[in-house]
């Protein structure tokens, strides 16, 4: 049994159809990377494996998380397996963040949920997690508020909240879209040196190929709502197979930069 | 704008604005050439009369048809909410430009003084404005325009302070546009759905301020028929006689309503996105 | 009109010399007051730009590259007098350019045109393209009657890869990389001698983005473009640039030859952004 089977997903609002049958899987601790343009459905496959589709989304097929199909659950059986289960890190740290709360009882929240930790407990937990995913100074970051964080010790927060219950499976939308390249760098070595640790498995959606090439074993290219190509990282890159995927590791090497290359 | 006209038109809920605005400026016009009865003429056998064939509306305690007053009702409040939301129109976005557009203390200035202006009760300005030029409908006009303007001056000013803050404004000052030019071409089109909405709701306001006015006696004449003067008039009866309420209230309603949705319809409509071409 | 006999008098100086770059800014400083925390207090201000000087050379293509924070918009709003320095001074061939009234910077903004990030953002929802596009020939008074403003538009549009009939439409009808197509067309409108691009392909797709990189270079090839790039990508910069200037907290790091500083670079802060850019494995 593979920890998540996806089958013929499909996603509709209205009369669009943005995801159209796709099939994705992922064994324990293995590494998807899910990459593609903006309108291809990368998100909405990503949301829909964790169960967090916007109303007004018509979902068919199967997503199947440790042998238990997730699709028609009421929202009552599926939340247990939010942060349990599924942890989710989104693309805008700060948005994702509740700003009136403070960061110690945001990390704790899924604790208190799926452990039934007292608040006390939770707290201490919290501290511990914020020094796990190395922020600075836990003990008084976890009393501070969003605001007062930056950008990447934003995104930290996110990966904290995300791995507090111990999941089997990380989802990660976009983690560093909204962050410096330096920064960027910092939260891709977190985040991959941590699903190690726990041995969860990650599916990791991005437009970018390089940072995808970094933490994925796998690699899964979406187009229109489709999954148009699927094999080994490595694989894909040096030869991919569909011209699509060729156009885009093409675009991909015209504008980032190995310091092998002699500059043009 | 014949593409904005067809979306408006299309919307239910605009044609419908439409539809109750043009019903009111209709009754307006026909009360011009037209009522059943001088709205004036007192004639104590119809006193309370029902409504019939004779008085559609019924008449009042002193056998005045209702329905002529009503009608004649409409010349004053369409006359008064609309010459007063132009002045609220005119004031709150010339503030308004002055207070986004203007350098260092000058904008600080104007922004204070329309907050300062903004705690002043339209009431007191009528009051004031009667003590001087005494009870008419210019009064009623300026009282009701300008306490209103400065409303629409406060969130226009926020408006318009969020549109220069636009990439797009950025890039006409990159392109050498002046300020007039901004304003005009990229400030006033970009804060005028929110105008419009504001101003469809000072209309409405509008009307019912020049009902509370009129009822106070720092309005209108009493002469001239209102339908805040017939509210005023006739609300001794709400106990007793409540039907014949009915017909200013509707009225009013109908009104604030039509302008309300007009005015949601014309936002929509304004909207380049939302018109499919 | 005293800055505008002042400027004359120093191009006419300087067009003596012959060592004067295209574009040339010395010692830029600005600073912004942040949001007051208590109501006695003195505000805190925050250094965005702090002592910068640089030059632009005709025909070339300097890249600005830096982080979040590091004053890279700052920088370019001072280069084009959309802002005002606190310290230091712009000179164009020579001749200063002093931020003030619209009017009294007519004849740079005609040297000087910029595209913005986000091409959503940068054009007037309310606007047709051929309004958008022709909008600096007005304002700048390049383009004369009704016709030949008609005629630079189409050409314009025509020469970033679009058709002139979609002059009529309106942005939200275009994709995110026609949409920048058609803010480069703006900016080409009026023939300027330098284009700034504020980070100009960060919001779009990949696909899209070698795109518009590739429309820019040839460009600037066939029009004899000076390009000023700004980009938190060092492939984007490696892509178009000759020059790079690294800047870290609002002050210069390092500028040089873009083969120079990418392969061999001087100041820890480029070693860090270098050895943290992803890589796509070979």
């Amino acid at each position: 049994m593979r920890l998540l089977e996806v089958e013929d997903l499909t996603v509709r609002f209205g009369d669009s159809t943005v995801v159209a049958g796709v099939r994705l899987s992922l064994g324990a601790g293995e590494r998807l990377g899910l990459i593609g343009e903006s309108g291809s459905g990368k998100t909405l496959t990503a949301l829909a494996v964790a169960g967090l589709l916007p109303p007004g989304a018509a979902v068919t097929g199967s997503v199947r998380f440790e042998g238990s199909e997730l699709l028609g659950r009421r929202e009552r059986a599926i939340a247990p397996l939010r942060g349990a289960g599924i942890g989710f890190v989104f693309q805008e740290p700060l948005t994702a963040l509740n700003p009136l709360m403070r960061i110690g009882a945001q990390i704790g929240e899924p604790l208190r949920i799926h452990r039934g930790l007292s608040r006390r407990a939770a707290r201490g937990a919290a501290a511990e997690l914020a020094a796990r995913v190395g922020l600075p100074d836990p003990e008084r970051i976890v009393r501070a508020y969003p605001h007062q964080l930056s950008g990447g010790q934003r995104q930290r927060v996110g990966i904290a909240i995300a791995i507090a219950a111990r999941p089997a499976l990380i989802v990660a939308d976009e983690p560093t879209t909204a962050l410096d390249v330096t920064v960027q760098a910092e939260i891709l070595r977190l985040l991959t040196a941590l699903v190690e640790e726990e041995g969860s498995a990650l599916l990791f959606i991005s437009h970018d190929l390089a940072v995808v090439a970094q933490v994925s074993r796998r690699l899964a290219v979406m187009r229109a709502g489709r999954v148009v190509e699927e094999g080994p990282t490595l694989d894909v890159l040096r030869d991919p197979r569909e011209p699509y995927t060729r156009q885009l590791v093409a675009a991909a090497r015209a504008t980032s930069w190995n310091p092998q290359e002699t500059p043009s | 704008m014949t593409g904005a006209f067809r979306s408006l038109v299309r919307s239910r809920s605009g044609l419908l604005g439409l539809a109750l605005s043009a019903v009111v400026v209709a009754a307006t016009l026909v009360s011009l050439v037209w009522t059943p009865y001088d709205p004036g003429a007192v004639d104590p056998r119809a006193s309370w009369a029902p409504v019939s064939g004779a008085h559609w509306f019924g008449a009042d305690r002193l056998g005045r048809d209702l329905f002529s007053l009503v009608l004649a009702g409409a010349r004053t409040t369409l006359l008064v909410s609309l010459a007063a939301t132009v002045v609220a129109a005119v004031t709150g976005t010339l503030l308004a430009a002055a207070a986004a557009v203007t350098p260092g203390w000058v904008r600080a200035a104007v922004g204070y003084g329309i907050d300062v202006l903004i705690a002043f009760p339209t009431l007191l300005l009528a009051m004031v404005l009667v003590a001087v030029h005494g009870a008419s409908t210019l009064t009623a006009v300026l009282a009701i325009g300008l306490g209103e303007g400065f409303f629409v001056a406060r969130v226009m000013r926020a408006e318009m302070t969020r549109v220069l803050a636009a990439d797009y404004v950025l890039a006409a000052r990159a392109g050498g546009a002046g300020t007039w030019r901004i304003l005009y071409a990229h400030v006033l089109p970009n804060a005028l759905p929110t105008l419009t909405v504001l101003l469809s709701l000072v209309m409405a306001i509008a009307v019912l301020a020049e009902a509370a006015l009129s009822y106070l006696g720092y309005g209108v004449p009493s002469s001239t028929p209102t339908w805040g003067r017939m509210l005023h008039d006739l609300q001794t009866q709400l106990t007793i006689r409540p039907q014949v309420l009915v017909w200013p209230g509707l009225a009013i309603v109908a009104t604030v309503l039509g302008f309300n949705l007009l005015g949601d319809g014309l936002r929509d409509a304004g909207d380049p996105k939302a018109r499919r071409t | 009109m005293t800055a505008d006999t002042t400027g004359d008098m120093t191009a006419d100086m300087a067009a003596a010399g012959p060592d004067v770059p295209l574009l040339e800014a010395v010692g830029l400083r600005r600073g912004y007051p942040l949001p007051r925390t208590s109501l006695t207090g003195r505000r805190a201000r925050r250094e965005a730009v702090r002592d910068v000087s640089l030059r632009v050379e005709e025909g070339a293509a300097l890249g600005i590259v830096g982080e979040s924070g590091a004053g890279k918009s700052t920088l370019v709003r001072l280069l084009l007098a959309l802002d005002r320095p606190d310290a230091g001074t712009v000179r164009y061939r020579g001749r200063e350019v002093r931020p003030g009234r619209p009017s009294s910077l007519r004849w740079f903004r005609r040297e000087a045109q910029i595209v913005l990030q986000d091409p959503m953002s940068s054009l007037d929802p309310r606007m047709t393209v051929a309004r958008a596009v022709a909008e600096p020939l007005r304002a700048l008074g390049v383009a004369g009657d009704r016709a030949a403003t008609a005629a630079r538009v189409a050409e314009v549009l025509t020469a970033v890869g679009l058709e002139p009939e979609m002059g009529r439409r309106y942005p939200h009808e275009f994709s995110g990389g026609q949409r920048q197509r058609i803010a480069i067309a703006r900016a080409l409108a009026p023939r300027p001698r330098i284009l700034v691009g504020d980070e100009p392909v960060s919001a779009l797709d990949v696909s899209v983005r070698a795109q518009v990189l590739d429309l820019l270079a040839r460009l600037a090839a066939t029009e004899g473009l000076t390009l000023i790039v700004v980009s938190h990508d060092l492939g984007v910069v490696r892509h178009l640039c000759d020059q790079v200037l690294i800047l870290h907290e609002g002050a210069v790091a390092e500028h040089g030859p873009t083969a120079r500083v990418l392969t061999d670079p001087a100041h820890p802060y480029t070693r860090r952004l270098l050895d943290a850019v992803p890589r796509l494995p070979v």
